[in-house]
């Protein structure tokens, strides 16, 4: 099937665009044009997913990419992706061990006692999900005063920066599988090269790591509701700020240029007889890891992990153990785009599906005379 | 001069880029600058190791910023400092490199940069004190409901 090109349009194009902006100022007088930092803070968790799904931590952009959107995600992650295209490659890190993050979440539902204790942090795991209609009318002093409050009341024992991982105590009781200890092979960058089957699993999980949240769920659903037997426990879900650390220019020291909040899960799944006869069974794992504080997309990804490690070596049974099906179809600029194009004038095409249609048809009806 | 080279940058970016140059503008006024390596402004790929297996992979993009400076002083003696910064903002990383050209060799004027060094260290020390209230605010003992306990905190 050949494309054909078409013309014309260009002022509807622009006006359009004009209608569009329109849309977004069409408060008029009585509206206030939303600001960068009000997004990014009061719209935490909507800017942390187009962070992920950009695959670019740049908060500031994140925010200008929602408002220049009204808010539509996957238009807002395709123009922060846009963005970063333009953007020169200075380097890559050195290997971060996210051991060092400095958490604002950690929990398990592994154990209830795990090595520094369980912290809620903000979550609305516990909420009711009661709308909260005094927020309709919230007025800027009591909003400014609830930061005020919380702030006055906050305890002052002290924390540690830093917590163990809970993976490292199950290791060490001989529950989990060892460590890749080999000289390991550079990860697959998937902003360089192309897919092509078979990948390393550096390749699905750098993929996963920027899919669309409801893709990666929808697939590691369908695992979790029987197509698939992962079966996972969450040994630890951790929300924080990872130091990002670079070697000074000049003195080569490991020097802090910043911070990436992330969220990160491991999840210990049913266990497995080892290949080796003689070694014993172990747990099986799958990692989970995404910019921004997004939980439900880094289960999934550590769900949807586990389900390919199984595809990889013993073949899929189920869709969310392809690693062909499952990394071709999460991410969501890509899938967008297809969907989009459909809005796309196809007349040259549809003109000829309908000369072979009425073709068949003056066929058959010859036929039947 | 407590704090370390190492935290001088991300101190000292807490700031505005207007407030480090105004205080630059003073210093370096008689001083000729000039870059070792171009001021550069781009990507750089961020490498995980997954805690997992320790398999590496590539998270995402970060935004990445760097500057290496010479400065030349009126006694024409030639001093150098680097920055780089998780940043896209060219102006403040070329001023970060000069900072921290003046405050390791302690050139005229670097108590005033320090002062800064020292204000951007509290703001950040102050953040990740929120951030472990926080932390201690939600601490959670979940306890096993037995027959004879009431659930409480």
């Amino acid at each position: 099937m050949g494309y054909v090109a078409i013309k014309g349009g260009g002022r509807a194009i622009e006006g359009a665009a004009d209608a569009l902006e329109l849309l977004r100022t069409q408060q008029g007088e009585s509206g206030q044009p939303l600001d960068i930092e009000t997004i990014e803070k009061q719209l935490y968790f909507l800017h942390s997913r187009i962070i992920s799904e950009g695959g670019l931590y740049h908060p500031k952009l994140a925010a200008l990419a929602i408002k220049q959107s009204l808010g539509d995600t996957l238009e807002a992650s395709f123009a922060l992706r846009a963005y970063r295209s333009t953007k020169p490659r200075l380097l890559e890190t050195p290997e971060h061990d996210t051991t060092n993050m400095r958490l604002v979440r950690r929990i398990s539902a592994s154990f209830k006692d795990i090595p520094g204790g369980q912290m809620l942090g903000p979550t609305t795991d516990y909420a009711l999900r009661l709308l909260r209609m005094e927020l309709l009318n919230e007025s800027p002093a009591q909003f400014q005063n609830i930061a005020k409050t919380l702030f006055a009341n906050l305890p002052t024992q002290t924390i540690p920066d830093s917590f163990p991982k809970v993976l490292d105590s199950l290791r060490a009781e001989g529950l989990l599988p060892k460590v890749n200890q080999a000289a390991r092979e550079q990860p697959f960058d998937i902003t360089r090269e192309p897919l092509v089957f078979p990948v390393s699993r550096s390749a699905a999980l750098a993929t996963m790591a920027r899919g669309e949240t409801g893709s990666l769920l929808a697939i590691a659903y369908s695992n979790m509701r029987g197509y698939g037997d992962v079966h996972p426990t969450v040994a630890e879900l951790r929300v924080g700020y990872l130091p990002i650390m670079l070697p000074h220019p000049i003195t080569g020291e490991l020097t802090e240029v910043g911070e990436v909040l992330m969220t990160e899960c491991e999840v210990v799944a049913m266990y497995q007889d080892n290949d080796n006869k003689n070694a014993i069974p172990t747990f099986t794992l799958g990692y989970g890891a995404c910019f921004g504080h997004n939980e439900v997309k880094a289960i999934s990804m550590a769900i949807l992990d586990r389900a390919l490690q199984k595809g990889m070596k013993d073949g899929a049974e189920n869709p969310s153990e392809d690693p062909e099906f499952v990394l071709l179809h999460v991410d969501g600029i890509d899938s967008m785009g297809f969907a989009s194009h459909y809005k796309m004038p196809h007349y040259v095409t549809f003109q000829s599906d309908m000369d072979r249609l009425r073709t068949t048809q003056q066929k058959q009806e010859a036929s039947h005379e | 001069m407590n704090i370390p080279r190492r935290d001088w940058s991300k101190a000292i970016a807490t700031q505005s880029t207007q407030q480090i140059t105004a205080i630059l503008n003073v210093i370096a006024q008689n001083w000729t600058i000039t870059p070792v390596q171009l001021p550069q402004t781009g990507l750089a790929m961020l490498k995980l190791r997954d805690s997992a297996f320790n398999d590496p992979y590539f998270l995402g993009e970060i935004p990445l910023a760097s500057a290496w400076v010479t400065i030349r002083t009126e006694d024409n003696l030639d001093y150098q400092g680097a920055a780089q910064l998780m940043d896209d903002d060219q102006g403040k990383i070329e001023a970060l490199a000069v900072c921290d050209a003046i405050l390791t060799h302690q050139l005229t004027g670097w108590l005033a940069l320090y002062k800064l060094v020292e204000i951007g260290m509290a703001e950040l020390t102050k953040e990740q004190q929120l951030r472990n209230a926080l932390l201690a605010k939600t601490r959670v003992d979940f306890a096993l409901l037995t027959a004879t306990e009431q659930d409480d905190d």
